[in-house]
């Protein structure tokens, strides 16, 4: 027995020893704060426009998940539209129709924005009523005049699809759920950012990344106040503004005031919101055609007028317009998927 | 209460006090993380409120020309309420102020931010104004200038009013908005000049700024009374004390649970300890069993449920040494078998069966013949976990001496021949074998002839040494399927089996007698002997074996007598003269009880005086139903059973008694002769019954004559010699009866000590006619008379062959030409009658 005690006393030691730490890596984990990054100050620029970042941290595999999706016909109701049918993401991501064209031939009410930068926005559609991406993603998806579908069915349709389930599975686990697609399609989303425009390279401090038109045209650009609303990373998209400011838009438009015209007032409902809608990014804005939500105007040079009189209360000459479009262009950035450039 | 259950108890106890701990631990751990983070949340909304204040604050105040960081506060506010109200649902219903707070919060969250969206939008479009404003100024006084023109002074008074504008702008104040709409006033008052419509567009824009700047003072006075962090401030507050009081109450549970821990983990040593002692006792009962099962002498192995090795000894090993490598722990049974098969441990790869079937008794019993010759007794019985305990017993020796004694039970050991046990079942085989096939068996019932007569001469070493031989010989003769066989003494029997005909039998037989004539070579000797072959068949003659055994030993004798060296069938004639037989001697040995036997007398004449002197015994049988039945019929029955023993002494006492009567009775004294046969000489019985016979009746010397044949005193000359000398002592008189017949051979007249010689009638019958057999008579009665032998003539029937003996000068005369046998009262009246005759004949001799 005197040979057997030590053992014995060691091992009810390693025991009490394994129990004590045990229970202390639980209070360890407990104390241990949960703290997310507090929002870093913003350096203060001189500039009203910002250079313009690619998001980071996004996972390549939702990426390529939300790519597939964002391609796939089998999101609208009759496997007939995708969402890359409205938001042509070669071309600007619009698909250049003062209205698009829905399933069955519907046709929608209200102008299809550029899908691309579209996570720098305050709040998605031009009235601002989904405050991000995902809550955006099921918006045209179940809009009757758009894509039709409902999510059940789009999930039982993919089910089907072995390939896409392999992928499907490696991010987001065996359980197909609707949740977990809009997810992947906003993260692809996130990911359409113009970079490295010929702007932002002038902001980043090569003068001759542009020409002197162009910089001609910003100065004409700021000058003018059309930074008081376009300015930003996005150069818009960050606030709303009445459509007719210094002068009645509608009325001069000539046609009856539609449910879209109200913009922000469908979401608020209060009167003072009446036409106002989220100033629409201008990055893109070249390729954009046509303009505003109503899609009324075909041309960059009337909608450049058309700003100055309603918003600015003001004319602008014809020089001023093409120097300010040379300056446009070069807000232009890079993206793999956008093919079409500025110069076209 | 058991100590194992106590120990399982605590187990359980212990580790669903642990769980409990865990469980309770790592809830309160995700409470705290919950609150961490929902804390964190609220606080970074308090901190992104404050941020879109002051950015809202550096864009009025135009040091921020852009609005992404408030629209990003404003994004992560919408995701941070959108988290918080999905992550504090389940907290929401526990604490419904938290949740009617958080909706007004967030209502007026939104609120506020709705307002932040109207002042931005406000604040672009007064911008717009104030920038738009000189250059159109500028405009207008570049015009003035140009044209040289400027009725009321306009210039100096637009500048002054954008002047007051600007100032306002920055410090609005009522009273500089009661000057500014003086002088637009003023100013619009002034008309018709050149420049109205510039000037016009400049009100506007001032009028329009002066407009949002009205609204714009109203909006900010509302935003500033939307005070959110109230709100914020009282969510917190809530969460906090929630979170507080499950704390405390937490706390409790975790000491109580700690303290419970602390007492189990004292009791989970107090279990170790005990284990400790279950672990030692385990030990000492595993060395016990260790050297329980390595020291008994039986091989032992022990397999699970699952037929894997468990347990063995060293036996085990021992007993298939062969496979010894391969076993090991958690080997099947039938892998062992298997691996020993394929090593040849086995006889005739005989795999012995592993028995876990469950028999009425659990066990079983079989033997197990490995190819060394040992032998194992197995036995495999299933234990109480449902595996089987094999126990192998070495009784390699007790096989082998069984097989010894079953051995000795079934073979001769001199011959190593199947002894007659054996050979009856065999028989009895061979029968059923026939039976079934419908072929034919013999058997061959072989006695050697003159056996005897080795044995006696050479000693019985030589005689075994030849039994031996004998049985090679047989063996040689037969086939594989047949069976040669020694019954006893040079008795053999040979079972032919599935032959063709009796034909086949008979080549056997005579193979079997050619063989057997050939000279055997024993050490120095060279010895010839023959064999008698009686024969018999199946079915044709017998039935059973026993029958059949009868059967051959009948055909033996027939052949015997045939005069032997040959061999005979039975035939249905050999068997009812063999029943008569039997019937004889059945009869013969209840005769003696029931008197049926009498004794003759013959008067033997002296040739010289015609006095009876002497007379010869002759047994009679008086058969109740067959009638007077002759001597030749029955006496040879009697040697041949044994039964002559009892005869010979009847016959002795009946004589000895009959001639003492008749001594008595006054009868001249003469001598009564009785025959004596070769089995009485073969033993002592005969002189011991003579001495106590004499004593008890005491005759004269010489009134008693043995009768003996020439071949009987031969054939026991060794034997005879000594018991003859027995005989003269107590005053017997001995003679040689039918001589002339046997060996004729003289030399043993002078070896034996004889008084009388008989010469056989056979002689007598023709002395008158043959000259050769007169001549021989002669010779024997001169023969005689010199060696100082007295001589009879028996079977004298006439006159003239009593007178040509008398003439030849023979001493006594028998014959019917006296008298035939006759009873005793006949012969006592024929003695007094012929003696009388005789002494009235010479009267002058009479006594």
């Amino acid at each position: 027995m005197k040979a057997v005690f030590p053992r014995q006393a060691f091992k009810i030691l390693v025991s009490v020893i394994i129990f004590t730490v045990y229970i202390s890596l639980f209070f360890a984990v407990s104390a241990q704060a949960n703290h997310n990054h507090l929002i870093t100050s913003e350096t203060l620029s001189d500039e009203p426009i910002q250079p313009l970042h690619a998001h980071e941290d996004l996972d390549p595999e939702k990426i390529t998940l939300g790519r597939r999706l964002f391609f796939d016909k089998r999101l609208s109701k009759d496997n007939s539209i995708s969402c890359s049918s409205c938001h042509n993401l070669a071309h600007g991501g619009t698909d250049n129709l003062p209205f698009s064209t829905g399933v069955n031939g519907t046709t929608g009410k209200i102008n299809t924005p550029t899908v691309y930068n579209t996570h720098l926005n305050l709040a998605q559609f031009w009235d601002g009523r989904a405050s991000n991406l995902i809550e955006q993603v099921s918006g045209p998806v179940e809009n009757p005049l758009e894509m039709a579908a409902n999510w059940p069915d789009i999930i039982r349709k993919l089910d089907q699809d072995r390939d896409f389930m392999r992928r499907y599975k490696k991010v987001y686990g065996n359980k197909l759920k609707a949740d977990n697609l809009i997810d992947a399609i906003a993260t692809f989303e996130k990911s359409l950012n113009t970079v490295n425009s010929p702007f932002d390279r002038f902001l980043a401090g090569d003068k001759n990344a542009i020409s002197a038109q162009a910089r001609e045209g910003y100065q004409i650009f700021k000058s003018y106040g059309c930074t008081a609303c376009h300015q930003g990373a996005n150069v818009g998209g960050n606030m709303y503004q009445k459509m007719g400011v210094m002068a009645d838009y509608f009325e001069e438009r000539g046609t009856p005031i539609t449910e879209a015209d109200l913009g922000r007032y469908n979401v608020t409902h209060d009167d003072y919101d009446k036409f106002t809608f989220k100033v629409p990014s201008l990055r893109l804005v070249v390729l954009t055609a046509p303009y505003f939500h109503d899609g009324s105007v075909s041309s960059l040079e009337q909608a450049i007028n058309k700003m100055a009189r309603y918003q600015l209360g003001r004319e602008i000459s014809a020089e001023d317009v093409q120097k300010v479009i040379t300056f446009l262009k070069t807000l232009v950035g890079e993206h793999k998927e956008l093919t079409q450039s500025a110069a076209e | 209460m058991k100590k194992e259950q106590y120990a399982l108890i605590t187990y359980l106890l212990f580790f669903v006090v642990t769980a409990t701990v865990v469980s309770v631990l790592y809830k309160r751990n995700q409470q705290l993380q919950e609150y961490d983070l929902i804390q964190n949340k609220l606080e970074q909304l308090k901190e992104l409120d404050a941020r879109i204040d002051r950015d809202l604050l550096l864009n009025l105040s135009f040091y921020s020309s852009n609005y992404d960081a408030l629209a990003e506060s404003s994004t992560r506010i919408d995701t941070l309420q959108r988290e918080i109200t999905k992550q504090t649902t389940r907290f929401s219903q526990d604490e419904p102020e938290f949740k009617t707070v958080l909706q007004q919060y967030i209502q007026n969250s939104t609120r506020k931010k709705r307002q932040l969206e109207r002042i931005k939008s406000l604040s672009s479009s007064i911008k717009n104004t104030l920038q738009y404003l000189p250059t159109v100024i500028n405009e207008l006084s570049h015009k003035i200038t140009a044209s040289r023109h400027d009725p009321e002074d306009l210039r100096f008074r637009i500048n002054q009013l954008f002047g007051v504008l600007l100032d306002y702008n920055i410090f609005p104040r009522h009273d500089k908005k009661q000057l500014l709409e003086e002088k637009i006033a003023e100013l619009e008052s002034l008309s018709n000049h050149i420049y109205q419509k510039d000037l016009n567009n400049i009100l506007s824009h001032i009028q329009a700024n002066l407009r949002m700047k009205n609204q714009m003072e109203n909006m900010l006075r509302s935003y500033n009374k939307m005070n959110i962090n109230k709100e914020l401030s009282r969510l917190q507050i809530i969460h906090t004390n929630y979170f507080t009081e499950q704390t405390k109450n937490s706390y409790i549970i975790n000491l109580v649970l700690i303290i419970l821990s602390a007492l189990l983990f004292i009791s989970l040593g107090y279990v170790i300890q005990n284990l400790k002692k279950a672990h030692i006792r385990a030990r000492i009962n595993h060395a016990r069993l260790y050297d329980a099962i390595e020291n008994i002498n039986e091989a032992f192995a022990l397999f699970d449920a699952e037929d894997k090795l468990v347990l063995w000894n060293r036996q085990f090993e021992l007993f298939y040494p062969k496979i010894r490598k391969q076993i090991r722990e958690g080997i099947s049974y039938n892998e062992l078998m298997a691996a020993a098969e394929a090593l040849g441990q086995f006889k005739n790869n005989n795999i012995p069966r592993l028995h876990t079937s469950n028999d009425l008794q659990g066990h079983t019993k079989e033997l197990e013949y490995l190819a060394d010759g040992r032998c194992f007794l197995t036995s495999d019985s299933k234990t109480s976990s449902g595996g089987t305990a094999c126990v192998r017993i070495d009784i390699s020796d007790q096989v082998k001496l069984e097989e010894k004694i079953i051995w000795q039970a079934n073979y001769d050991a001199l011959t190593r021949l199947p002894n007659r046990t054996l050979f009856l079942d065999r028989l009895a085989q061979a029968i059923q074998h026939a039976k079934r096939d419908s072929t034919l068996c013999a058997l061959l019932f072989i006695d050697l002839d003159k056996f005897k007569d080795v044995n006696d001469t050479l000693g019985h070493d030589v005689g075994d040494i030849l039994l031996v031989a004998v049985a090679e010989r047989l063996s040689s003769c037969i086939r594989k399927i047949d069976t040669a066989s020694r019954l006893g003494g040079d008795e053999f029997t040979i079972i032919l089996q599935e032959i063709s005909s009796t034909h086949d039998a008979a080549s056997v037989a005579i193979h079997i007698i050619k063989k057997l004539e050939e000279v055997f070579q024993i050490g120095e000797h060279e010895i010839f002997i023959s064999a008698s072959i009686g024969i018999t068949v199946y079915p044709d003659d017998a039935r059973n074996s026993t029958q059949m055994l009868s059967n051959a030993d009948m055909a033996m004798y027939q052949a015997k007598e045939a005069g032997r060296n040959t061999y005979r069938f039975y035939t249905e004639e050999m068997n009812q003269e063999m029943k008569t037989r039997l019937q004889l001697e059945k009869d013969m040995r209840n005769a003696l009880a029931r008197n049926e036997f009498v004794l003759e007398y013959q008067p033997i004449i002296d040739s010289q005086s015609n006095k009876v002197v002497h007379a010869e015994a002759l047994i009679r049988w008086q058969h109740p139903e067959l009638g007077r039945i002759a001597p030749d019929k029955f006496i040879h029955l009697a040697e041949e059973t044994g039964f002559i023993i009892q005869l010979g002494e009847w016959v002795l006492r009946t004589a000895v008694t009959q001639m003492n009567q008749w001594l008595k009775d006054g009868l001249q004294p003469f001598s009564v002769a009785v025959n004596i046969s070769s089995r009485q000489l073969e033993s002592d019985i005969l002189i011991k019954l003579l001495s106590e016979l004499l004593t008890e009746i005491p005759l004269p010397r010489h009134a008693l004559t043995l009768e003996m044949t020439e071949s009987l005193l031969i054939e026991n000359s060794s034997r005879s010699n000594n018991a003859l000398e027995k005989f003269r002592e107590l005053g017997v008189n001995l003679s040689i009866d039918d001589f002339g017949t046997g060996y004729s051979s003289l030399s043993y007249l002078k070896q034996f000590p004889v008084d009388i010689l008989k010469i056989d009638k056979s002689f007598i019958h023709d002395i008158t006619q043959d000259k050769d057999d007169a001549i021989l008579t002669n010779a024997i009665i001169d023969l005689a008379h010199n060696f100082n032998l007295k001589v009879i003539a028996e079977g004298v029937e006439t006159i003239r062959q009593l007178n040509f003996l008398k003439q030849n000068g023979c001493d006594m005369i028998q014959g019917y030409y006296y008298s035939q046998p006759l009873p005793a009262d006949d012969f006592y009246h024929y003695c007094l009658k012929q003696n009388r005759q005789q002494n009235s004949l010479k009267p002058s001799n009479g006594t």
